[in-house]
């Protein structure tokens, strides 16, 4: 009942911030420079055709009129009507959000299939040249940027070798072989950063724990080492791991964006991009909003989670 | 005197001859195209649409009452002849008996009134190409199941040119019944693919029209436009095998071609050019706009720009279009004493300060930065005016900002609409940059497609624009296309509109 009344809480506490968020964005894309009447009415148009389009669209009412049209729909369920392909954005942002969803778990999955082993490697054989390797490693990875990688992995995986495709998204109801296989290198491009972010956290963490007395004592009662770094290391060092993989679903949002035009794939970031340059402002809040929510709840979940890992914050 | 402008021609021979046997082609294939250009909707008259880039697959789905072919010339199309009567105020069309849409519905004069009548009802909502149109139109009736009649408002013997563009490709009446506008249109056209599946700025899947009326003889079973804003990702999609033809940029023509593939480079009506506020001090002197054309070296510039793709020109139409002129192109060589000269003769001996208003894209800033430098050289200091894409509206909207600016022109339909759109005082709101122009305009209106006298008044109409600086065309805008040696033919060179007819296209018969 405890931990009902506090997602309660939790989520209800969001509000506020959901709205400053759409807030914000609705003052930033207004005083951006741009016109999406002009954008709306098409080439060629009109200076009428223009107006018209301005009045049709509510833009020449005034900004706070504007938002409060836009909030109250927001809160009726309806973020709104595209101005440029005059569909629902939730429909817009849902046909999308598998492609996004599929690449950020894509990317979590990969950065923690390569970063928990390493980080444990690396933190069992502190100071070693492979622990070096490591940090090194893992530097080289926070600092190169994902286009980078991106570019890279096409040229030698995809076009050089032939591998995998350079390309494009297939959903997996339609070819659950062809999903994973476009998925693969966007997913690694985004994924190794993740992976060099956590690998650091999570050898720091375990240096911290393996240097605690209730590992010393399981050594001396005679456990293996796998066994102590299993049940007694990666658990009790889960918690900063935990804590640098949700602000790392912030960071993976972000990079879709640069990754899905590397790899032409058409998922809530690259229908960002596209309503900037459109000026599509009903799409731009809903992706705001949508994307907020998302690290919102990710947060939401990180901190229930310590609680799982941590039976002390649970009775807390 | 009633003439006959066009008789009926066999539907098949006008998409062009194919250079192979069919046995030669893969008809099982889906030709798969990576395109740069994107559609928000696939209704024609939405005003997205309107853009000369975006009608490659609207030109797959819906045929249009006229066909421009290659040259942009007026062809039957689902009209299977039209004329005029002797003051040009009214045009009568017979419709191609048999067609149906990709839904069943016959295509009949009715089909065609209801399109229209929809057009005409859409008002400023449609593009503007439909609204030139639908404005010329005072009232239309059937006479019979096989022909419409249409009255204008006022003589016009553009009405052919205009209905082979979007403003004459023809929807399912059943649709129009059940739809209005933009993105609730079902696509439902008469053209040789048929829509399976459409994502707004996505992408477009469509399968060969089996009943297409024009004939299927080697085309692929379907067609799929993919829009991919990263020009590097569309080529790396042909080289994956993931897209079997893509629209690249020109920078990357020695790459797709050290690739080992295939590189076409088609020459279009579309061009890079200057606009100049005539109404400044300044641009507003001829002399000044000829020391600009002096200025600027255009074959450095094509050159160095154009990575093979462009050619140094001053006008606003293809070597191919019959409203070419070579000698125009000896108008204004790069010459910088010249234009030191004209700037001194018009007022401008210690140079003279002009404002560009410059859209906020790496191709216009790498333009504008090049041509910035050519023009300080003789003394015109350039400042730019940056501006997001979407304001280039406020080069002509009051109050006007910028004494130039540069776009990226994409050609028309008809070669007149283009002098109209450019130069002309009913769309430049400063007025034409010489009274003869408009003159012009008007004599080319009251006459017909095919009429030789039309291609001489256009000729006329080119040398005086070109001669009054109406408009400063640099150098041409070629569409590239990447794709395997051998796998994809027939995709000539098409005036008529920014897009070539991809819906054309072939696939050779060893490529998937």
């Amino acid at each position: 009942m405890n931990t009902f009344r506090y997602i309660t809480r939790r989520i209800i506490s969001t509000v506020p911030m959901l709205v400053l968020v759409g807030l914000i964005t609705f003052l930033l894309i207004h005083i951006t420079p741009g016109d999406p009447a002009a954008v709306v009415a098409g080439e060629n148009a009109s200076l009428q055709a223009i107006e018209e389009a301005r009045h049709r669209l509510g833009l020449d009412q005034p900004f706070l009129i504007q938002f409060w049209h836009w909030l109250w729909a927001v809160l009726h369920g309806d973020l709104g009507t595209s101005f440029t392909s005059g569909k629902p954005v939730t429909e817009l942002i849902f046909d999308r959000l598998p492609i996004t969803l599929s690449l950020t778990a894509g990317a979590t999955l990969i950065g923690l299939l390569i970063a928990v082993p390493l980080g444990v490697f690396a933190a069992t054989k502190r100071g070693s040249w492979l622990d070096r390797i490591t940090i090194f490693g893992t530097s080289l990875g926070i600092a190169a940027p994902e286009f980078f990688i991106g570019l890279l992995l096409v040229l030698v995986v995809a076009l050089e070798w032939g591998w995998l495709p350079a390309t494009g998204y297939v959903p997996f109801a339609e070819d659950p072989v062809e999903w994973l296989a476009r998925l693969t290198l966007p997913s690694v491009t985004l994924g190794l950063g993740v992976a060099a972010e956590l690998a650091r956290q999570v050898r720091g963490s375990m240096i911290d724990v393996l240097s605690r007395d209730y590992i010393q004592t399981a050594r001396a009662k005679g456990l293996s080492t796998l066994s102590i770094i299993v049940k007694h290391g990666l658990k009790n060092a889960a918690i900063p791991v935990v804590t640098v993989l949700g602000l790392q679903v912030r960071r993976l949002l972000g990079g879709t964006v640069i990754v899905e035009q590397i790899f032409a794939m058409n998922g809530v970031g690259s229908l960002a991009v596209r309503a900037v340059f459109l000026r599509d402002l009903p799409v731009l809040l809903g992706v705001a909003l949508t994307t907020a929510v998302v690290v919102l709840l990710v947060n939401l979940l990180v901190d229930m989670s310590y609680g799982y890992f941590d039976p002390k914050v649970r009775s807390a | 005197m009633k003439f006959c402008l066009v008789t009926a021609i066999v539907g098949v021979l006008l998409l062009g001859s194919p250079a192979r046997a069919a046995g030669e082609y893969n008809t099982n294939a889906t030709l798969i195209y990576y395109d740069a250009v994107s559609n928000q909707t696939l209704d024609p008259q939405e005003p997205q649409n309107n853009s000369s880039f975006a009608q490659g697959t609207l030109m797959a789905i819906y045929d249009a009452l006229v066909f421009l072919n290659e040259a942009g010339d007026p062809q039957p199309g689902l009209a299977m002849s039209w004329d005029y009567n002797e003051d040009l105020t009214v045009f009568t069309m017979r419709i191609r008996p048999g067609v149906t849409f990709h839904d069943g519905t016959a295509l009949d004069a009715a089909a065609v009134l209801k399109n229209l009548e929809r057009s005409v009802s859409l008002g400023n909502r449609a593009g503007a190409a439909t609204v030139e149109t639908m404005s010329q139109i005072a009232a239309m009736e059937l006479i019979g199941s096989d022909t419409i009649r249409i009255r204008l408002k006022s003589p016009s013997g553009q009405m052919p040119y205009l209905l082979g563009g979007q403003a004459g490709m023809m929807i399912s009446p059943a649709t129009l019944n059940e739809s209005t506008f933009g993105v609730t249109i079902k696509p439902v056209g008469a053209g040789p693919y048929k829509v399976r599946s459409f994502e707004s700025n996505v992408r477009t899947v469509t399968t060969r029209n089996d009943a297409y009326w024009g004939g299927i003889e080697g085309r692929p079973a379907g067609f799929e436009h993919h829009f991919v804003p990263e020009a590097r990702a569309r080529l790396n999609a042909v080289r994956s095998g993931q897209a079997n033809l893509a629209l690249i940029e020109p920078r990357q023509i020695g790459e797709a071609r050290a690739a080992g593939f295939a590189v076409q480079i088609n020459e279009k009506n579309s061009s890079w050019e200057l606009h100049a506020n005539f109404t400044r001090d300044t641009v507003g002197k001829l002399k000044v706009r000829q020391a600009i054309m002096h200025a600027i070296d255009r074959p450095a510039l094509a050159d160095a720009l154009g990575g093979g793709a462009s050619r140094a020109t001053v006008q606003l139409f293809a070597r191919s279009s019959p409203v070419y002129q070579e000698d125009l192109e000896r108008l204004y060589p790069f010459d910088q004493a010249r234009a030191r000269a004209l700037l001194a003769e018009a007022g401008y001996p210690n140079g003279v300060d002009v404002s560009w208003l410059l859209l906020n894209t790496n191709e216009y800033k790498q333009m504008g930065e090049a041509i910035q430098a050519m023009l300080g050289e003789v003394g015109i200091r350039v400042k730019f005016d940056v501006v997001d894409v979407s304001q280039y509206t406020a080069f002509r909207r009051p109050p006007q900002r910028g004494d130039l600016l540069m776009v990226r022109w994409g050609g028309r339909p008809d070669p007149l609409q283009t002098f109209q759109e450019s130069s002309g005082s009913t769309a430049v709101p400063w007025g034409a940059a010489a009274p003869e122009i408009d003159q012009l305009i008007d004599q080319a209106r009251a006459l017909v497609p095919g009429d030789p006298k039309r291609l001489a008044v256009m000729h006329r109409l080119a040398r005086v624009t070109t001669e009054h600086v109406s408009h400063m065309t640099l150098m041409t805008r070629s569409a590239v296309y990447a794709y395997k040696p051998g796998c994809v033919s027939n995709l000539p060179p098409y005036l008529a509109t920014g897009n070539d007819r991809i819906n054309d296209t072939k696939i050779g018969a060893t490529c998937k």
